[in-house]
């Protein structure tokens, strides 16, 4: 009978080991990459806190008034928010005075409304992080409307 | 025979294992990593959405949001369809940018290098396209493309709504 060069109990316990250390690597693994919203990029992240909030607000607002890089939604109801950049931050000032830093780190940034589309405003972004990239997009005021 | 030798293998006449044993240990343990693959599959982070694809995401929601204020502005306002055009002015100029990004930042034309040359240079690998088509019950749906490339492919997202709108008369006397 031919023989080998292991005993099967060391196979057995060469399995068990690799498997074992396998197992435990795999387990780290997943507790260490436990898919989050931190696995997104931070600016991305940031940008799309700041599309949820912006969104939310002009969804109920019916007005929109623009000076220098101020901008305020008006609703009949609830009153103003104001939308502010300056110093490398973008400002909300809710309806009774509560000022907010919904986001930092602004190297340039403005408001743009339009004379032929009424309800609608545009914001740009330059992040001070030369490497990040820049925002824009456009919210409508919707008066309560989907 | 070999089966039962290698479960007795414990016994002090069994020296060691044969090369057949060998396989079948290296076989078991194959199987055995089918779900570790797995394990290993699901452990791996989610696919991080690119600064381009957020990009284009928000190119996309310009104009949707663009239509959406035109309707509330003007109940029978109905966006049209374009074909696939740029977001910015290119310098060669054989090409018009996308009637949905023509007048932003207060550019008539469209954004140019001189007025916000970050801005443009992030916008000046997308392209827009606005698909339209009139539906049952009403309504009107408008799809936004903007494209872009990627790794080497050509790339595109989508976002698309609903607008009410009744169907216009010929149309309906057409399907009748």
């Amino acid at each position: 009978m031919k023989k080998g060069f292991f005993s099967i109990e060391s196979l057995l316990i060469f399995m068990f080991v690799t498997m074992l250390g396998i197992t435990v690597y795999s387990v780290y693994q997943f507790i260490g990459t436990n898919p989050s919203s931190e696995d997104i990029p931070d600016l991305i992240s940031a940008y799309q806190n700041l599309v949820e909030k912006i969104n939310a607000d002009a969804r109920f607002s019916g007005e929109i008034a623009m000076q220098d890089n101020t901008l305020t939604l008006s609703n009949a109801g609830k009153g103003a928010i104001t939308y502010n950049i300056t110093g490398g931050n973008m400002t909300r000032t809710d309806s009774v005075g509560d000022i907010q830093i919904i986001f930092k780190g602004i190297q340039m940034g403005g408001f743009s409304i339009y004379e032929k589309t009424k309800g609608l405003f545009s914001l740009w972004l330059i992040p001070s992080d030369t490497l990040g990239m820049p925002f824009f997009t456009s919210f409508a005021v919707r008066k309560g409307k989907r | 025979m070999r089966l039962k030798n290698i479960f007795l293998a414990g016994s002090p006449s069994r020296p060691g294992a044969t090369l057949l044993e060998l396989l079948l240990a290296a076989c078991f343990l194959s199987i055995f990593l089918v779900p570790l693959f797995y394990l290993f599959k699901l452990s791996k982070p989610p696919d991080r959405k690119s600064e381009m694809e957020f990009m284009a995401s928000l190119l996309a929601r310009h104009v949707i949001e663009k239509v959406v204020a035109g309707k509330v502005d003007d109940p029978d306002y109905l966006p049209s369809m374009t074909p696939e055009e740029p977001t910015v002015v290119f310098p060669e100029g054989y090409q018009a940018v996308s009637q949905y990004f023509r007048n932003i930042l207060g550019k008539d034309n469209g954004l140019d290098e001189e007025t916000n040359q970050k801005l443009y240079w992030a916008l000046k690998p997308f392209k827009c396209q606005v698909d339209t088509y009139y539906l049952e019950d009403n309504m009107y749906k408008v799809i936004v493309y903007v494209s872009y490339e990627e790794d080497g492919r050509k790339k595109r997202v989508f976002l698309e709504r609903l607008l009410d709108h009744p169907l216009p008369q010929v149309m309906k006397e057409a399907g009748g």
